[in-house]
């Protein structure tokens, strides 16, 4: 076998933290070995904080402040011979920068300077690494820029070149960073996340991007993510790690197909895209079939005045029975979140009617300023930032009693203090967090923990619905299969009726009873979930189903599907017992 | 007067889809927004004018009565009724204010009640040295502040950047005229560089600028600090880097564009401590000037002057504010179009 490109040897990686009134060095990563070949890509693909970020950094030297790599080297092999990263003076790894690595970020949204037009953004390597004797002079600069923007499948790309960041989309925004980075064709490209930002559609074709451009450059990839996916898809090794160390790597398929360890295991059991489920069975008709929970009808909902108005919902329609769970399904700017606070009586649409049960909706809420409050007993919201929806400084005893203090008694409400301490208590004890927690803050848990307190806050004044509103998208793939089970079991045990919001197709499958498919605000499809995800009849819901990213050979086999639920929940739950 | 954080957020304005799409907001857009912005700050200016207006008729006696009943003068109620009437200050409040307002439209800014000159020839000769004074503190305070913030943020060595990063809170909390005083003390009478007496016109001014300019620059540095700080922590920061950029190169085509927006509208706002400035380094340093004139008027009562006093800094104020406000898009091209919610 040819030399690798990239020898990664036992290397460690420390960061200085604060720690009471001086510092103390906090190991973040500790004897990873990795190598990537030549043209080849490499996934290193982890939870948070699982040291994944950290590894792409000290390859490309750029370890944020107080990080400092403590061992081990970090062999680049170009032509001649190679070199030592870890130990290169600054001045020469800067030199290697945007030349021979380059990095594709992780959120094109705030990776562009917004203040430089795309073209000077695209320009920057060529401008910063002038030694190169074809890029001297501005009208060769240009030129190259141009060709670089129309290589990344920019449209028009002598305007684009000239428009700035925030005249493009997220998709754009990523093709021009992609083409900033190719621009000196480097040996080797570190991706970190590119595209955990983006719609699936979109990751799609951007993945597709970069596999074609690897292909062509002869560049390696660094693909650094967390979705597991996205790497059973597009690397030809992976490398999974936990908490800082190596838990296995190898070929994809012999890791994904058979993994080492029971950690890996559980990655791929927890990957909604991966698992192998069928969407739920549509029920049999009850009673309550033809009288719907929820009801919305003809909602649209337009931002803005007169010429300048912006249709954000667009005549949509759905129905919710009791005890069920409806998904909005969209990419960004779909409207899907709109519905929701819109349903959640947080603000009043343009037109169209909501109904829970015998209530309007929009009569009681809608407003801030109206006086009926009762309609927040009947439904309530959970949004998909638990860190920023807690009050940082109050415990979680007090944000999970908080809505059963803003009623009187005779409304269910609690003000003694003795009463409100036991619902807490339930509260916590409803999703499983143990009782401690309610005097800690919100900065003190996980970002898992924060979400289940985020659910018993929605939950403590008994509302009929919950919408959740991305509510596990922001969660590391084990703790939203998690998160999803406490979902499922409360429903099973409160009746709760959920108008779950989500671009993720994966998790739809895995919870939705009936599907909404929006697109630019319109509803494209709407029907059972086992109707909708098998045997979708819109094209744009085939569209989104196929960019769900899942290689063929780890789609599950018809022979799964026979295994009953409880089965593989069984199976599930031993994995996570040998993990823990 | 609203002071607008110009933070536009990246991302997220366009609710469907590639903005790239709508086409580009046209040239009148712009146009209208910058005349409703100089409508707003000619109504502030208005609205100060009859402010001050108020203000100074509600102060209990009047002008005339602080110059002309003293008993030396021997004027006798009869004669001081006529002079109260031809100044005009036996006419109701709101006469009085109307013909104090076609007057300064006119630009007749009346006459002083303590010298009995016009108070435009009063202005006029007060202006240009405070012209100077202002503009050129104004001058040294930002040179000042970005050396400060450029060392604070990019120096070569930690306990440099530490230093220059607490300048400025020490300059925030020395009062003016303290400055003011040990300047004189030790420049002048300790060291003797520069003469108390018979210093030439260029010599007169360095210490004042001096004075006026510590208090504006240390604010300003200290946005400017936190500016930088904070672009340097943007991503696309990392992303330049990534690209083999240099710490000069950061500094000079990543962070200063952005890290100058907050800044700039915090120098506006600070235009204002320039005025009051003014009055105490000119007291301080015994220079002519506006801040001179506005100190003697306060003493002496003199309404006509105090008011032309109040309507000058407030146009200036208001004018500096309004260059800002529309020099901004020129800085940051999220702000050239109307931002849809």
């Amino acid at each position: 076998m040819t030399e690798p490109l990239l020898r990664v040897d036992g290397l460690a990686v420390s960061y200085r933290t604060r720690q009471g009134s001086g510092h103390v060095r906090r190991t973040a990563v500790e004897g990873v070995s990795l190598e990537l070949g030549r043209g080849e890509v490499l996934a290193l693909v982890g939870e948070s904080g699982s040291g994944k970020t950290t590894i792409g950094q000290s390859i490309i030297g750029l370890l944020p402040e107080g990080g400092r790599v403590e061992a081990g080297s970090i062999e680049l092999h170009l032509a001649g011979r190679p070199v030592d990263l870890a130990k290169l003076p600054a001045r020469a790894v800067q030199e290697l920068r945007g030349r021979r690595i380059a990095l594709v970020p992780q959120d094109p949204g705030s990776s562009l300077n917004p203040v430089q037009t795309i073209g000077a953004s695209v320009a920057a390597p060529l401008r910063i690494h002038r030694e190169d004797a074809r890029w001297r002079d501005r009208d060769s600069i240009r030129r190259r820029v141009v060709e670089l923007l129309d290589r990344v499948g920019l449209d028009d790309p002598e305007r684009r070149a000239g428009q700035y960041p925030h005249e493009l989309s997220g998709g754009m925004r990523q093709r021009a960073l992609i083409a900033a980075a190719i621009a000196l064709e480097p040996d080797l490209i570190v991706a970190d996340e590119p595209t955990s930002a983006l719609d699936v559609t979109v990751q799609r074709r951007i993945l597709d991007l970069l596999d074609e451009l690897r292909g062509e450059l002869g560049s390696s990839v660094l693909l650094i993510t967390h979705d597991l996916a996205v790497a059973a898809e597009r690397a030809d090794r992976i490398a999974v790690l936990r908490q800082g160390a190596l838990e296995e790597a190898g070929p994809a398929r012999e890791v994904l197909r058979a993994p080492a360890t029971a950690y890996t295991r559980t990655l791929l059991a927890d990957a909604p895209a991966l698992q192998d489920v069928a969407p739920r069975p549509a029920r049999a008709a009850g009673p309550n079939a033809a009288a719907p929970l929820v009801r919305v009808e003809g909602l649209v909902h337009e931002y803005g005045h007169g010429r300048d108005a912006f249709r954000a919902v667009d005549d949509v329609a759905f129905a919710i029975e009791r005890g069920t769970t409806h998904a909005l399904v969209g990419e960004s700017g779909s409207g899907k979140t709109t519905i929701g606070r819109a349903v959640a009586a947080l603000h009043a649409p343009t037109a169209g009617s909501i109904r829970i049960g015998d209530r309007d909706v929009l009569a009681a809420g809608g407003s801030p300023w109206r006086r009926d409050r009762s309609i927040r007993r009947l439904v309530q919201l959970v949004s998909q930032n638990p860190y920023a929806s807690l009050d940082p400084r109050r415990t979680i005893a007090q944000a999970i009693g908080e809505p059963l203090r803003n009623w009187g008694p005779a409304e269910g409400g609690v003000r003694d203090r003795a009463a409100l301490a036991r619902r807490v208590a339930t509260a916590l004890d409803q999703v499983a967090l143990p009782a401690d927690v309610a005097h800690r803050l919100p900065r003190e848990l996980s970002g898992g923990q924060r979400q289940r307190v985020a659910i018993a806050r929605a939950l403590i004044i008994e509302p009929e619905v919950v919408v959740l509103d991305e509510a596990v998208s922001a969660l590391d793939v084990t703790v939203q299969s998690q998160i999803l089970e406490l979902l499922e079991s409360l429903q099973r045990d409160l009746g709760l009726t959920y108008l779950f919001i989500t671009h993720d197709l994966a998790v739809v499958r895995r919870i939705a009873d009936s599907v909404t498919v929006l697109r630019r605000g319109a509803a494209v499809e709407t029907g059972a979930a086992e109707r909708v995800l098998l045997a979708p009849e819109h094209e744009y819901t085939r569209a989104l189903l196929d960019a769900v990213p899942a290689p063929e050979w780890l789609r599950p086999t018809p022979a799964d599907d026979r295994r009953s639920v409880d089965d593989r929940r069984a199976a599930h739950d031993d994995l996570r017992l040998e993990v823990a | 007067m609203s002071i607008a954080v110009r933070r536009p957020q990246q991302g997220g304005q366009q609710a469907g889809g590639p903005a790239g799409r709508r086409p580009a907001a046209p040239r009148s857009g712009t146009r209208a927004r910058a005349l409703r912005r100089i409508g707003q700050a000619a109504l502030v200016v208005a609205a100060t004018f009859v402010l001050a207006f108020l203000l100074l008729h509600a102060l209990p006696g009047d002008a005339i009565v602080a110059r002309y009943a003293s008993p030396e003068l021997g004027l006798s109620p009869e004669q001081l009724a006529d002079l109260r009437a031809a100044y005009g200050a036996d006419q109701p409040v709101w006469v009085q204010l109307g013909l104090s307002a076609w007057g300064f439209l006119t630009g007749d800014l009346g006459t002083s009640l303590q010298t009995g000159a016009e108070v435009s020839t009063l202005i006029a000769a007060a202006l240009p040295p405070t012209l100077a004074l202002a503009g050129l503190g104004f001058l040294l305070a930002a040179v000042l502040a970005v050396g400060i913030a450029a060392l604070a943020t990019f120096g070569r060595w930690e306990p440099l950047r530490r230093a220059f990063r607490s300048l400025p809170p020490l300059f925030v909390s020395i009062p003016v005229f303290w400055i003011g005083i040990v300047l004189l003390q030790v420049v002048s009478f300790r060291l003797g560089l520069i003469p108390v007496i018979g210093a030439n016109a260029a010599e007169q001014l360095v210490l004042p600028v001096v004075t006026i300019a510590i208090p504006i620059a240390a604010p300003l540095a200290q946005v400017l600090i936190r500016a930088i700080d904070d672009t340097l922590a943007e991503p696309y920061v990392a992303v330049a880097r990534s690209r083999g950029a240099s710490a000069g190169w950061l500094l000079q085509r990543e962070v200063a564009r952005n890290a100058l927006l907050p800044t700039l509208t915090i120098a506006g706002v600070l235009f204002g401590e320039l005025i009051a400035g003014a009055v105490v380094t000119e007291t301080v340093f015994a220079r002519s000037g506006l801040g001179r004139l506005t100190a003697d008027a306060v003493a002496t009562r003199d309404i006509p002057v105090l008011q032309a006093v109040v309507v000058i800094s407030a146009v200036a104020f208001v004018v500096i504010n309004l260059v800002v406000d529309l020099v901004a898009p020129a800085i940051d091209p999220r702000l050239r179009k109307e931002v849809r919610a």
